[in-house]
């Protein structure tokens, strides 16, 4: 008990609250820009870290970690742009939302899910830390290949609509995830001689085309202003919207749970968490057909799971040295050069910096959430600007961010195609989000088949010795078969229905 | 280590100050080094070696004759084929280095098929001893010394767990595994050390070949159990070396971290480099940071590195890493 | 307009273009190693099952409707499109060009001199807006941009091949 109270009590010198500061404002800022995300925000500021002491330094860190999912909130809400890759999924009922002019609404929900989704995923996360060794070796290559394909399918499923389509770019996602060397085999796959591709499509880039770019040419095209003509002019509704969160606290508590396992399974990550709380709240819901159209429960699932799944993702970075994802490999980094290495020793022996890193991580969600707020109504009033104005802006900001990331100019190529592509799909109705969450996972769950293959030597029955597969595999039988049941349950009831009102003609003469 | 607030600033000052003393972009008539060196990193930022090669750097920084800045930069695309070929294309006028892991270089160019030629590096130096691997299981595992695992790997192929091509684990445990004529099959692809020496303690591999400070420090967290250290002493207690075990070559199985330039370089600037390289070693951080993490400090120049590559690269020739 | 099954002919374009690059993708995989190859000759298969479906699915024959509602399980009838009015084809490929604009000015020029040009070159021509306005813009962003990443995170922009 002592380490967690002296853990806060670091954090509250004058240097520490000001790197804290620091953090939370660059944290939100590069949250907004569309494709430069919390990885490439730590990457630059790890040369500064250098001369911090080690709380400064994690109070830095987590100011950034905790905070760039409410700026991707935002735009993602009001442009239809996610600032991050995990909040591409809040686009699916944030942006409708916008423009049915409740932006206000939304966003509201959005920061209160934020703060609380992440206090939730803290606290289980202190819950949950004992038992976090079991749980991580519970997790094996077939365990994320399942995983994996699990994810996939909800993907397809929750398209409202639109599964056939779905299941297309999702192939497509899957196809592109194969370009570059393969993990397992070491053979350079549809390079066609490119060095560029030798690690596959660069997947930051080919976001902030996909999305960012498609859209605002989008707007272009269409003229006028994001908000709808008719929209009521005011930001209202954020009240509301923060209250949103608590009358919905089941889908809070389920999305932080969510949020919170997945981040401690290393190798998933923050955009699988995202929708893997959506695709189960839609699926679970008894009106599953409103979302993807403005329903609140969608913000609130994802933004939940997406903190909670923050403060999670520290177990494995730190207890096994195993970042599960790019900006804890960075983080990994800034630990080491302060002559911290992960792992079991670590847990014990430096238990006062990683409550203080806890406690770091907290107050960035919750005070990222209550700026969110204030920044909102001032946000909200890009909804209104003339797209021509502000699309060219956006637009500029995207490709400079996607050169931005690892200072490869032929990221801003990737942009580009992916941008026509992005706009072709918006036009001819192919869901976007399936491809981006295919490319995601299909590098994943190739590599952890493969493993899986080599490790029961071809054995494709060895999925049905483990018990966590087991579940996997119940899982996604189920993913699959709960779509077509509602439809046929309301079918059957029809017809139920249906032979009820002939009954009664015919008694009725 | 700690690098403290006050030897930053005197850095930060110091480059300052040199701007002053020579221009430090763009002109290149200027005497050697008259602009910033790029050192090419080719992993991902954060890991062993990533470090490393950014502690060097700045070490290197004090001894080159005009004080100058070395700018890391992650090439970690391809296994890191990426940056070294990009550091094989470099010209070579001083201003481009790179960083390297033996023997994973070799296994990368051999099975990837990379257009660059690891005979005509200009190789400049290298800081510290390359460490020793060794084999272990995870703690749950049955077996107990390594006369288990060789009766096993009688009844059975066993499993090991390595990285990609691309890292040291790769070649290390199909050579040490062949020396020590264990029936093996490899799991591969896990990203990095910590990826695959956790898949030995979850028990998706019967044991894993790692380097001997990883080892240690999981042994101490009572996570792993070592079987063999391929020292050719053994440190570790009732654990037997690569002496004992009658195949003192394991403990050529190293990795080592050699700089390089690109081909062609005078020697004139490879011996400036070296003579930074080899300086930088007497810099306190990275006696710091080598003392904490266990690493042997063993600085050589330009023509020990070339050796020691030549040296390596004959002994992996030797066997049959696919 | 051509039309082709009860539809106009470009609504099958970006599937039979994808069914184009899903051939080449199967045929490429064949020559890969059998390892390597297994993903995507699974997934290659999967594309070229799904996408000849797709193209009947768009045509507005009874079969192309069977398709599309027994796909589509979570609702029976398509969703009620935006009655928007259509624009003509060149105002779609004027806005593409702009971005492809965008990114010839950065190769050639480098980023902080193609992007003032860009913004005003879109504001005044795409967007139709006056000078004044779209060269305030242009300097605006620019200056952001520079101030941001060539002095804040002292990071270089990519200097373009004129200027190298």
């Amino acid at each position: 008990m002592a380490d967690w109270v002296a853990g806060f009590q670091s954090l509250l010198g004058f240097e520490e609250i000001l790197y804290l500061s620091l953090g939370i404002a660059i944290g939100l800022f590069v949250g907004v820009l569309p494709g430069i995300g919390g990885t490439t925000a730590l990457v630059l500021l790890t040369p500064f870290t250098f001369s911090l002491e080690p709380v400064q330094a994690f109070a830095l860190a987590a100011g950034i970690m905790g905070s760039t999912s409410m700026g991707g909130v935002v735009t993602a809400i009001l442009l239809n742009t996610p600032g991050q890759t995990a909040n591409a999924v809040t686009c699916l009922d944030g942006f409708p939302l916008a423009q049915q002019g409740k932006a206000g609404y939304a966003i509201g929900a959005a920061a209160s899910s934020n703060a609380l989704g992440g206090m939730i995923g803290i606290i289980s996360l202190l819950a949950i830390m004992p038992l976090a060794g079991q749980l991580v070796m519970a997790f094996g290559p077939p365990e994320f290949f399942l995983l994996a394909v699990l994810g996939l399918v909800l993907v397809a499923t929750t398209a409202r609509g639109r599964m056939f389509r779905a299941l297309i770019t999702t192939a497509f996602g899957l196809a592109l995830a194969t370009v570059g060397f393969s993990d397992v085999t070491g053979q350079e796959r549809f390079t066609f001689g490119n060095e560029y591709l030798w690690d596959g499509v660069h997947l930051a880039p080919a976001l902030i085309g996909l999305f960012a770019v498609a859209e605002m040419v989008q707007l272009t095209v269409k003229g006028g202003s994001v908000a709808k003509a008719g929209a009521p002019a005011a930001i209202t509704g954020m009240f509301d919207g923060l209250m949103a969160s608590i009358r919905n606290w089941g889908t809070l508590l389920r999305g932080s749970v969510i949020g919170t396992v997945v981040g401690i399974i290393p190798g998933i990550g923050g955009t699988v968490a995202s929708f893997l709380s959506y695709g189960i709240t839609v699926q679970s819901a008894k009106d599953p057909e409103t979302f993807g159209k403005g329903n609140i429960k969608g913000i609130i699932a994802t933004e939940a799971a997406i903190n909670a799944k923050d403060g999670s993702m520290l177990i494995p970075t730190l207890a096994f040295g195993i970042p599960g994802s790019a900006e804890m490999a960075v983080f990994m980094t800034i630990l080491v050069l302060h002559g911290m290495q992960p792992g079991p020793l670590m847990m014990m022996q430096n238990q006062v910096e990683i409550y203080g890193l806890i406690w770091a991580l907290t107050a960035a969600c919750v005070i990222s959430a209550a700026v969110g707020i204030f920044l909102a109504r001032p946000l909200a009033k890009l909804t209104r600007i003339d797209v021509q104005l502000l699309a060219p802006v956006i637009i500029a900001v995207g490709f400079v961010g996607s050169y931005a990331i690892d200072l490869s100019i032929e990221n801003v190529l990737i942009t580009a195609i992916f941008g026509v592509i992005g706009y072709v799909m918006i036009k001819f109705d192919y869901p976007r989000l399936p491809l981006v969450i295919a490319i995601v996972l299909g590098g994943i769950a190739e590599r952890n088949f493969h493993q899986s293959m080599m490790m029961s030597d071809g054995d494709l029955s060895m999925f049905l010795g483990r018990a966590v597969s087991v579940v996997l595999l119940v899982s996604i039988a189920l993913s699959l078969l709960a779509p077509n049941l509602k439809p046929l349950r309301r079918a059957a009831a029809m017809r139920r229905a249906a032979g009820g009102e002939r009954f009664k003609r015919k008694i009725g003469g | 280590m700690e690098i403290n607030r006050r030897a930053a600033l005197a850095g930060v000052l110091a480059s300052a100050s040199s701007l002053g003393a020579c221009t430090s972009s763009g002109n290149a008539d200027g005497p050697y080094p008259s602009r910033d060196i790029t050192f090419i990193i080719p992993v991902g930022a954060g890991g062993g070696t990533d470090i490393y090669a950014r502690l060097i750097g700045e070490g290197m920084e004090k001894h080159t004759p005009h004080p100058t800045n070395i700018i890391p930069m992650n090439i970690a695309s391809g296994g890191g084929g990426k940056g070294i070929t990009q550091l094989f294309r470099a010209p070579p006028d001083g201003y481009t280095v790179g960083i390297m892991t033996i023997p994973g270089i070799f296994t990368l160019q051999k099975v990837r098929r990379m257009p660059y030629d690891l005979s005509r590096f200009s190789w400049l130096g290298a800081v510290t001893q390359g460490e020793n691997f060794g084999l272990a299981v995870g703690a749950r595992s049955p077996l107990r010394s390594i006369g288990d695992l060789q009766d096993l790997a009688r009844k059975r192929e066993i499993t090991f767990a390595a990285s990609g091509p691309e890292g040291t684990a790769y070649s290390a445990t199909q050579v040490s595994a062949q020396m020590l004529g264990l029936q093996y099959r490899m799991i591969t692809g896990y990203r990095g050390s910590n990826d695959y020496i956790t898949g030995a303690m979850r028990g998706d591999s019967d044991a894993v070949i790692a380097a001997l400070s990883s080892i240690r420090r999981l042994q101490d967290g009572g996570a792993l159990r070592v079987l063999a250290s391929f020292e050719l002493e053994s440190t570790f207690p009732n654990v037997p070396g690569a002496r004992e075990l009658g195949q003192p070559d394991l403990a050529m199985i190293t990795a080592e971290r050699v700089i390089a330039g690109p081909p062609g370089m005078t020697d004139e600037l490879r011996a400036t480099l070296s003579h930074a390289i080899v300086q930088a070693a007497s810099d306190p951080n990275v006696a710091n940071w080598a003392n904490r993490i266990g690493e042997r400090l063993n600085p050589r120049d330009g023509e020990a590195a070339t050796a020691l590559v030549e040296e390596m690269r004959a002994f992996f020739d030797r066997w049959d890493i696919a | 307009m051509k039309s082709l099954w009860g539809v106009p002919f470009y609504r099958y374009l970006p599937a039979a273009i994808l069914l184009v690059a899903a051939i080449v993708y199967f045929v490429t995989s064949l020559g890969y190693n059998p390892d390597a190859r297994l993903f995507p000759l699974l997934i290659g298969a999967t594309l070229l099952a799904l996408l000849p479906l797709d193209l009947v699915a768009i045509s507005r024959t009874s079969i192309g409707d069977k398709i599309r509602v027994w796909f589509n399980p979570a609702d029976a009838t398509p969703d009620e499109k935006d009655e928007e009015e259509e624009r003509p084809l060149k105002r779609h490929v004027q806005a593409l060009l702009f971005v492809f604009l965008l990114i010839a000015l950065m190769y050639l020029c480098g980023i902080l001199a193609a992007i003032p040009i860009y913004v005003a070159s879109s504001v005044r021509f795409l967007g139709g807006r006056s000078w004044p306005i779209a060269l305030i813009m242009a300097v605006s962003v620019g200056l952001s941009c520079y101030v941001l990443f060539t002095v804040a995170l002292q990071t270089d922009l990519y200097p373009g091949i004129l200027f190298n």
